[in-house]
């Protein structure tokens, strides 16, 4: 495949998927607002940034494309030796992840089509985490099948 | 698709290790295909048995269920 990264992003993205996911997570949990409080006092703008809701977003932001970034580092790069069995390994992670992100869309809407939940919502939620599904499973798959089924 | 690898690369005392840098593939690649979870391409088998000084046809041999497929 020629659109593969370098073997040395392997390793970025080793570092940027789990640090960008634990800022999300921080950010969810409520740790940001409870550091600015924590600087700044109750309410008061953080200079340059803005009021904490800013903050909170712009974490969030930065968090979710830094892990979705990261797990594409690791997904796209080359191994360390790039031969036939590591691409036909990578092609069928690949098959089975798409598959897996297309049974996750089909369960997601079927059940926003015979419940009552918030369809803008729910549907965001659904494209989310069948984007993750895809991802994680592929890496996930990929990785296992390479350095850890074959030992 | 049975194969003869394990016993053609311990003939020649060589490891794994050498095996697969002599055709240029991993190790998990060699250990695969002696433990017939992965199917090497004709390429492979050619350089494989190419390197071993063998004919492809007595380092990988077709089962019954190899027609069938």
């Amino acid at each position: 495949m020629k659109f593969l990264l370098p073997h040395r992003f392997k390793k970025i993205g080793l570092t940027l998927a789990p640090s960008g996911f634990l800022l999300w997570l921080a950010m969810q949990r409520g740790y940001i607002t409870r550091l600015c409080t924590e600087f700044f006092g109750q309410d008061n703008p953080v200079p340059h940034f803005g009021q904490y809701h800013h903050i909170n977003v712009a974490s969030a932001t930065i968090g979710f494309f830094s892990f979705l970034v990261g797990l594409y580092f690791i997904a796209f790069s080359k191994e360390k030796i790039e031969d036939e069995m590591v691409q036909r390994t990578r092609m069928d992670s690949f098959q089975i992840a798409a598959l897996l992100q297309l049974v996750i869309i089909i369960i997601g809407f079927t059940t926003l089509l015979y419940s009552n939940l918030e369809e803008e919502i729910t549907m965001l939620l659904i494209f989310i985490v069948a984007t993750i599904t895809f991802w994680i499973s592929f890496v996930v798959r990929f990785n296992y099948l390479l350095h850890y089924r074959i030992k | 698709m049975k194969n003869y690898l394990k016993e053609e690369r311990t003939k020649r005392d060589w490891t794994q290790a050498q095996l697969a840098e002599k055709v240029q593939v991993s190790r998990q690649t060699i250990i695969s295909i002696e433990s017939n979870r992965y199917l090497p391409s004709v390429l492979l088998c050619l350089k494989i048995a190419g390197i071993m000084d063998l004919k492809i046809e007595n380092l990988f041999e077709l089962e019954g269920h190899d027609w069938r497929a």
